[in-house]
């Protein structure tokens, strides 16, 4: 995995015209609902980039907009939400883009894949209509398109394949679904796949099933994905960069191993110290004082000062810039506090 | 400095819950149409009983007679004003007693489950397949005119419609968690049941016999039209229109088509109001989950 | 004071052919903590329905403070809930929601606890405080709650009762991690304070491990493996238990060896 990550860092350098080599470019995207006085803040200026055959994580809790962002990815907002910024799958502008083009770039470019495989697959169809659709919509004969879904429920290990394609959601278990769903979703050989906390409604052992599933397919399709997820250890443990939201802001971007060993943001090491652990000794757990907060209800200057044990009054002043510390970019004033 | 969740959701919640127009309207009728009825005596500028063969079939507008009167010359205005008692008495009358039965039924089928749920739904469908007018109808025919029998008759024949709401409501709101936490507490089946299911079923309920009181309302002057609901000089709508009817016919429609209007009116604000009512519930219950 | 307070003998539960829990036999010691982890499908939460008296089980016994839970009469059943209370999942849905919490809090304790309406609305207010609510939160609605807090009203409620046992069925699982943390750290300290004992169903072998003493892991409805929740974790003598913990992401996760532990434990 390790010679993977150094691959997908060279194949994905940084900044200029080169970004459009990127599988998934967000800049400085805000996002609000409403306008004027009654305007309602979800993301700010958040920037996130995907490079080709990556895995990169957004971890956050509820209300941290990670789900938000990742939608936008396939230019699925709110309604009624305003956007600035630029979001780029490929080389396509999402945010300027037509209805057509949007189509064009869910059918081919960009796939997604949801927390219930229930709710993402409709209940009276086949699963192999289900499975052809997408690639029949792309102009695949219908021959061929058939024997594409075999192969792939075969490439995603669902036995006899040849009755799958003929069996009904509902005769299949969560874990072979969500199975089901990323065939489908890498039957047009996206470019970027967005997953959305997949395997969280799945048993422990499930989700190392379809974990291992995601990433082997995912190596194979040299796709590059944004693994939307709560769980830091998940994200830690098969990605290979991480950005880590709270309030819908990226308060830190890290190379995921050194994430655990040194974090830069209160809130990322927070996170962890308040997460129990089945590795190594018993140590205690240190919870963090009040709840998780959406944007429009954070407080002016640092979304996280006051939930943060470190927060001064500079920290009020205005919302931190990000600035390189250890191997991370973070959003915070006193980096040096939290890993020295 | 900092807005809280419940803060930015009442904010979005007060736009929404104000009142639409329409409603308002509705609302400001039915009130006006109670106080008459209530008011009639003091109100109405004649007696509703008072014949006046000189007088008769008078066109609205008339100096003293404002809505003309009908073909034995009694008040239009007037009759309406007192027939507002029994009409919207009478579908009060059938709603309550359709409630109570509605209730009983509903929550003993959903409370009970298995083979009782099963009777007493299949024991609903036959009542509700059978048309109420002529279950009314036959109850008359065998207890004589009056309202207490077609109120009865009606009652009996709405019950499913209450019953079926509230079986299913109570279905819905039982399945939830707190229900089981109250029997984990200790509590008997009965407070449950009283205490917490009833109470959350309510709201819906309300709103579903705003609108039986609307069909109760029609049914009850369709049969005092067929001269089985009020017994003459008692006045109510249905009855006006069917005096109307020989007036109507010598193209003076005035004394039919006024109270005829009155049915109509009320019966859309009732139903505005019911469907309001029901949407307004519906919203608070997605937000609570 | 060294009986157990909670002990379960042999237990079954089968609806229709399905046997949902198969043999099931353990004991809580007062102030103890027993953690049941598991699957979906394990049977951990209907073991969890049993002791609670929502489900009668089809053999087997429980045996509460020293007496045999027996049938579903009214007393039985008042006497079960003065002893034992379960906590669920949903924070959402475990409360009336038209009732304000403060109120919801009360209305067991009118049924369990002697005392005028005064000395109960005193006791709400302790209850608040103990489990970190404020007396605001406690005339707010459920719905104008977070997870978090709601969660802690249902933990006040349940104590309001003063249980000897609180069964506690995925109670943290719906929470993000920063109030998951909030909510272990207290239920940590009531059991100081109180003495209360707990038993702690959940899928998470992280949470088991911070909150309980002794643990059984369950497997489509029997125990696999039982001991001390340390020991279970430094070396599972089952393979289900091996699969569970290899199962767990960490940063150096190795899917290859889930895959064997999968092999060995003759999984498809």
């Amino acid at each position: 995995m390790l010679a993977k990550k150094t691959l997908a860092r060279k194949e994905a350098p940084d900044g200029g015209a080169e970004d459009r080599r990127d599988a998934l470019g967000v800049s400085r995207l805000s996002l609000a609902v409403g306008a004027g006085e009654r305007a309602i803040p979800l993301l700010a200026d958040v920037t996130v980039r995907v490079g080709r055959g990556e895995t990169v994580g957004l971890v956050g809790e509820s209300g941290s907009g990670k789900s938000l962002t990742a939608r936008t990815a396939l230019g699925m907002l709110p309604r009624g939400a305003r956007a600035t910024g630029s979001v780029t799958v490929s080389d396509v502008d999402v945010l300027s883009a037509g209805r057509k083009t949007l189509r064009d770039l869910r059918r081919t470019r960009a796939s997604m894949i949801f927390q219930d495989p229930r709710a993402s697959i409709n209940p009276v169809r086949r699963i192999g209509d289900y499975l052809t659709e997408g690639l029949r919509a792309r102009g695949v004969p219908a021959r061929a398109a058939a024997e594409r879904a075999l192969d792939l429920l075969d490439q995603v290990g669902i036995r006899d394949p040849g009755s799958a394609v003929r069996r009904f959601p509902h005769e299949f278990s969560g874990g072979m679904l969500q199975r089901v769903v990323i065939a489908g979703a890498l039957s047009t050989e996206p470019e970027l796949l967005l997953a959305d906390e997949p395997t969280t409604a799945l048993d422990v052992t499930t989700q190392a099933e379809v974990i291992a599933l995601l990433k082997n397919m995912q190596q194979v399709h040299g796709t590059g994905m944004l693994f939307v997820t709560h769980d830091l250890d998940l994200a830690a443990a098969i990605c290979d960069r991480i950005y880590v939201m709270y309030a819908g802001r990226i308060v830190e971007e890290s190379v995921s191993a050194a994430l655990f060993t040194a974090p830069a943001h209160p809130y990322t090491r927070a996170l962890l110290e308040a997460s129990p652990s089945v590795h190594g000794d018993k140590v205690a757990i240190k919870a963090i004082k009040g709840r998780p907060r959406a944007l429009a209800e954070s407080p002016s200057g640092c979304s996280f000062r006051d939930r943060c044990p470190l927060a001064g009054d500079d920290c009020a002043a205005s919302v931190p810039a990000h600035r390189p510390h250890g191997t991370s970019l973070v959003a915070c004033l006193h980096p040096e506090q939290v890993t020295p | 400095m900092t807005l809280t969740i419940p803060a930015l959701r009442a904010r979005s919640a007060r736009r929404r819950r104000r009142r639409p127009l329409i409603v308002s309207l509705a609302v400001a009728f039915l009130v006006l149409i109670a106080v008459t009825g209530l008011l009639a005596p003091v109100l109405a500028p004649h007696s509703p009983d008072a014949t006046s063969l000189l007088n008769s079939l008078l066109p609205p507008g008339t100096e003293g007679y404002w809505l003309g009167t009908d073909s034995t010359g009694r008040d239009v205005l007037s009759r309406i004003m007192y027939g507002a008692r029994l009409s919207l008495l009478a579908p009060l009358g059938v709603v309550l007693l359709s409630g109570v039965l509605g209730i009983t039924i509903g929550l003993l089928a959903a409370r009970a489950g298995g083979w009782a749920d099963a009777v007493i739904s299949r024991g609903m469908d036959i009542v509700f397949a059978f048309p109420s007018l002529l279950l009314a109808m036959l109850v008359v025919a065998v207890f004589g005119p009056g309202l207490t029998a077609p109120i009865c008759a009606l009652a009996v024949s709405y019950t499913p419609f209450v019953g079926r709401v509230v079986r299913s409501v109570a279905l819905q709101e039982g399945a939830r968690p707190y229900m089981e936490s109250y029997r984990v507490m200790g509590f008997g089946e009965l407070w449950v049941t009283l205490r917490h299911l009833l109470p959350n079923v309510m709201p819906v309920l309300i709103a579903q016999s705003a609108l039986a009181f609307g069909y109760a309302l029609v049914d009850l002057a369709s049969l005092s039209y067929l001269g089985l609901g009020v017994r003459p000089p008692d006045a109510d709508w249905g009855s006006m229109i069917s005096q109307a009817r020989s007036a109507i016919l010598q193209g003076e429609p005035w004394s039919g088509l006024l109270p005829g209007l009155v049915v109509l009116l009320t019966v859309v604000s009732v139903n505005v109001l019911g469907e309001h009512l029901g949407g307004s519930i519906g919203r608070k219950q997605s937000e609570g989950v | 004071m060294n009986a157990p307070v909670l002990s379960v003998t042999s237990l079954v539960k089968k609806f229709g052919h399905f046997t949902a829990v198969d043999d099931v036999s353990f004991e809580l010691m007062p102030g103890a903590s027993l953690g049941i982890v598991g699957e979906s499908g394990s049977g951990k939460t209907t073991t969890a329905r049993i002791l609670a008296g929502l489900e009668q089980p089809t053999s087997g016994t429980v045996t509460l403070d020293g007496r045999a839970v027996e049938g579903h009469s009214r007393r039985t059943r008042l006497w079960q809930a003065r002893r034992l209370q379960m906590i669920f999942q949903d924070p959402y849905g475990s409360f009336d929601p038209r009732q304000t919490i403060a109120q919801s809090i009360a209305e067991p304790m009118r049924l369990h606890v002697p005392g005028s309406a005064k000395e109960h609305r005193a006791r709400v207010g302790e209850l608040l405080d103990q489990v970190g609510l404020s007396s605001r939160a406690g005339e707010s609605l459920p719905r104008d709650l977070s997870g978090g807090q709601r969660q802690r009203a249902a933990i006040a409620r349940a104590l309001g009762i003063a249980p000897r046992v609180l069964v506690l069925d995925e109670a943290v699982a719906a929470l993000d991690v920063s109030i998951q943390a909030q909510i272990l750290t207290l239920l940590d300290e009531l059991r100081g304070d109180t003495g209360i004992s707990y038993v702690f169903v959940s899928h998470d072998l992280a949470v088991v491990r911070y909150i309980t003493d002794t643990a059984i892991v369950m497997r489509h409805g029997r125990i696999v493996e039982r001991g001390e929740t340390e020991q279970i974790l430094r070396s599972p003598q089952h393979p289900y238990t091996r699969l569970l913990l290899d199962s767990i992401p960490s940063p150096d996760w190795d899917l290859d060896r889930v895959a064997q532990d999968r092999r060995a434990l003759d999984l498809p």
